[in-house]
């Protein structure tokens, strides 16, 4: 097919990649492809995958249609937003589903194999999950072939679909986690964005370099780096090369952090709270906070949802950042500028969609109201919290030989785990829900104990009566239906924004970085991770998340 | 010997040394000088994958650049123009990929030969993305000259 000449792209690529999404489908339908999903540990999302391909391939179909019908018709503000974004939309759908269902099983299966000759997993070293391997299949791309013409339009829409992740994220949090990790959070962000501005304002001043520089990088490395860059650089008229080499300077230390913080928070044993404050904290570019989190742990969203709070006070800090640099230049200029230029065009809209969809979550719009206000536990007693059979066989067994080493209170929670094959308070109380709740916890606390203790080689315990308490204590936690749902949109989300914003990651860019922003960036990017780390390390120990 | 020269510069340090042979030339033979800047195609990439920002505030920023890059374009027209002084001089701006805006520029004039500074071994000022021989050197229409 020609293209057409108003400058749309070919319709082909779009129906390639429609076929091989129906084709796929097809072939996970028929069953052909169930052996390899088993090996490669992804057969628990055949449905998923059946659902996205149809989904996907149908999408695709109906938009070459469409376009087929429009082309050589001047193009109106449906083509620009909906036919001409949907082939790059479906061309990052398809990475997505490539990297989550086999480069990433792929490549653990192979970084497995290779223990033997490496002695270590260099998956878990250099945390090739399907985040890091999206962002570099963007970075690959966008650097070698460059993003196809079709798709240009799609990758757009990253930005937009990764702001819906957070958003999403918003339905993740109770009021108790936010007001804490806030509040630690506007301590620590407050101290180091601060800090770090006017570390750089200083060192401006000891280089004899212009206000405009200072102040451009002051923002970038203060605040959330390229984002705060282009809010600033108006602001503090900094020149052409002052910018492009805070860009550059900028996006180039906050690759490396990517790469190098969630390695480093491994090695030294941080938590999923300590991780995430450090990251949040310590590298400037909001989604390469997002990634090294999910780097860290791509599994379990802790350390995202830690590390999305800290980057979000963080983005709150830019229009205070943006007044401050303004009235700071404004002296020198004589310019004034409006509170609407300073602060209104700078907020974050998005920060308002997340705040929606935690009170939405909060107020039970997903959900029992009182699951998401700290409770994260249910008690009562029902089938569904029960062990199974076998499991209680197991407990009975060991209860009887006797688990040498148990102090009263784990040898107690033991024996009720026993009694009613699932944690909860004492049938009596059952009218009174806190006497319930406040026995049932300490009856959970007491089996975690044993957990711990047999984890840190202080006590010892079968693996299968390990592993039936871990199903007791998982049992109660309660999990909506909603909120499940929300969460794994939340992650392909992500998957598929970082996708997007790997590919605007140019080798272009990054060889800008040079000249004194590159020295005076270093210095404070660098101080400001180890400060951090320190901080952290010392100081965020409560794991507050539950 | 040459009828038209057209001098690519952005004022850099290697660029100044174009812009004198490029002035000597066009006095010693009386030749047309055309001076192109072009406005790098790369600053689409500068944004980065900047995501937080609303599009007023991305939109603030290209404009901003744009503005500044002409800011800095009319401060260069002026140095040469009296720089240039006696010679006959035109001035052109162009605005996307530069090898490509270069050899359309050339084609445009009719030059005889194109003027360039050398790569300078020092990290000298400005925007560092420059053109690619490899992409530049099939389109050329006419000769290249690098100003050592």
């Amino acid at each position: 097919m020609a293209n057409s000449d108003v400058g749309r792209p070919s319709n082909t690529p779009l129906i390639i990649i429609s076929s091989l999404m129906l084709l796929f489908g097809v072939l996970v339908v028929s069953g052909a492809l169930t052996p390899m999903f088993k090996s490669l540990h992804t057969h628990k999302q055949i449905d998923l995958m059946e659902t996205m391909t149809f989904v996907g391939a149908i999408l695709g179909f109906v938009t070459a249609l469409l376009r087929q019908v429009r082309m050589n018709k001047p193009m109106g503000r449906f083509d620009v937003f909906v036919l001409e974004t949907v082939p790059g939309i479906l061309f990052i759908m398809v990475l997505a589903m490539g990297i989550r269902w086999f480069m990433e099983p792929v490549v653990v299966l192979m970084s497995k194999q290779l223990v033997p000759v490496l002695g270590f997993k260099l998956h878990k070293v250099l945390n090739l999950n399907y985040v890091v391997l999206g962002i570099l299949v963007g970075i690959v791309i966008t650097n070698s072939w460059g993003i196809p013409k079709f798709a240009a339009s799609g990758v757009k829409t990253a930005r937009f679909v990764l702001k819906m992740g957070v958003i999403l994220l918003g339905a993740r949090y109770s009021f108790a986690e936010l007001a804490k990790l806030g509040m630690v959070s506007v301590w620590m962000i407050g101290f180091f964005v601060l800090g770090t501005v006017f570390f750089v304002l200083f060192l401006g001043n000891l280089f004899k370099q212009p206000k405009s520089m200072t102040g451009v990088l002051s923002a970038g490395m203060g605040v959330c780096g390229v984002s705060a860059t282009v809010a600033c650089a108006p602001v503090v008229r900094a020149r052409c090369s002052e910018m492009a080499y805070t860009i550059g300077t900028i996006l180039g230390f906050g690759i490396l952090c990517m790469f190098a913080f969630p390695t480093i928070g491994k090695i030294v044993g941080m938590n999923p709270t300590q991780f995430g404050a450090w990251a949040g904290t310590g590298i400037l570019n909001s989604a390469q906070v997002a990634a090294a989190c999910l780097a860290f742990n791509a599994v379990d969203i802790k350390t995202l949802k830690v590390g999305e709070i800290f980057n979000i006070t963080r983005v709150l800090f830019l229009p205070v950042i943006v007044l401050v640099l303004a009235s700071w230049y404004g002296k020198q200029s004589g310019k004034k500028l409006s509170f609407k230029e300073v602060v209104i065009d700078k907020f974050p809209l998005f920060i308002l969609g997340f705040l929606l969809l935690f009170l939405m979550s909060s107020f039970g719009l997903f959900s029992p109201s009182d699951h998401y206000k700290g409770k994260y536990l249910d008690f009562s007693y029902n089938q569904r919290t029960e062990i199974t059979p076998e499991e209680l066989t197991v407990l009975q067994n060991a209860e009887t030989v006797g688990i040498p080493g148990l102090n009263a209170d784990e040898k107690a929670a033991f024996e009720d785990l026993v009694k009613q094959h699932q944690i909860a308070g004492n049938f009596a109380d059952r009218d009174n829900k806190t006497a319930f709740d406040t026995t049932a916890r300490q009856r959970m606390a007491g089996l975690e104990s044993i957990l711990a203790r047999a984890k840190g080689k202080e006590i010892t315990i079968g693996a299968e009566v390990k592993s039936a308490l871990k199903h007791a204590v998982r049992q109660v936690h309660k999990k909506s239906k909603t909120i499940v749902t929300l969460t794994d949109a939340m992650i392909w989300f992500f998957a598929y924004g970082l996708i997007g914003l790997g590919m605007q990651i140019t080798r272009k860019s990054l060889a800008q970085a040079g000249g004194w922003p590159l020295v005076m960036g270093a210095i404070s990017g660098i101080t400001k991770a180890s400060l951090s780390f320190i901080v952290v390390m010392y100081f965020v120990k409560d794991v507050v998340l539950k | 010997m040459f009828k038209r020269i057209l001098l690519a510069t952005h004022g850099t340090p290697g660029a100044r040394k174009a812009e004198d042979l490029a002035a000597d030339w066009a006095r010693k033979t009386g030749a047309e000088l055309a001076v192109v800047s072009i406005f790098n195609d790369d600053w689409k990439h500068m944004t980065g994958d900047d995501w937080l920002n609303t599009s007023t505030a991305r939109m603030q920023f290209a404009s901003y650049v744009e503005d500044q890059v002409n800011d800095e374009m009319d401060a260069l027209e002026q140095r040469l123009r009296e720089q240039f002084q006696g010679l006959n001089v035109r001035f052109l701006r162009r605005s996307g990929v530069v090898e490509d805006e270069l050899c359309k520029a050339a084609e445009e004039t009719g030059a005889d030969i194109v003027v360039l500074g050398a790569y300078q071994k020092k990290q000298a000022p400005g925007f560092k993305a420059r053109f690619e021989n490899r992409q530049l050197h099939p389109q050329l229409p006419c000769p290249l000259l690098v100003a050592p």
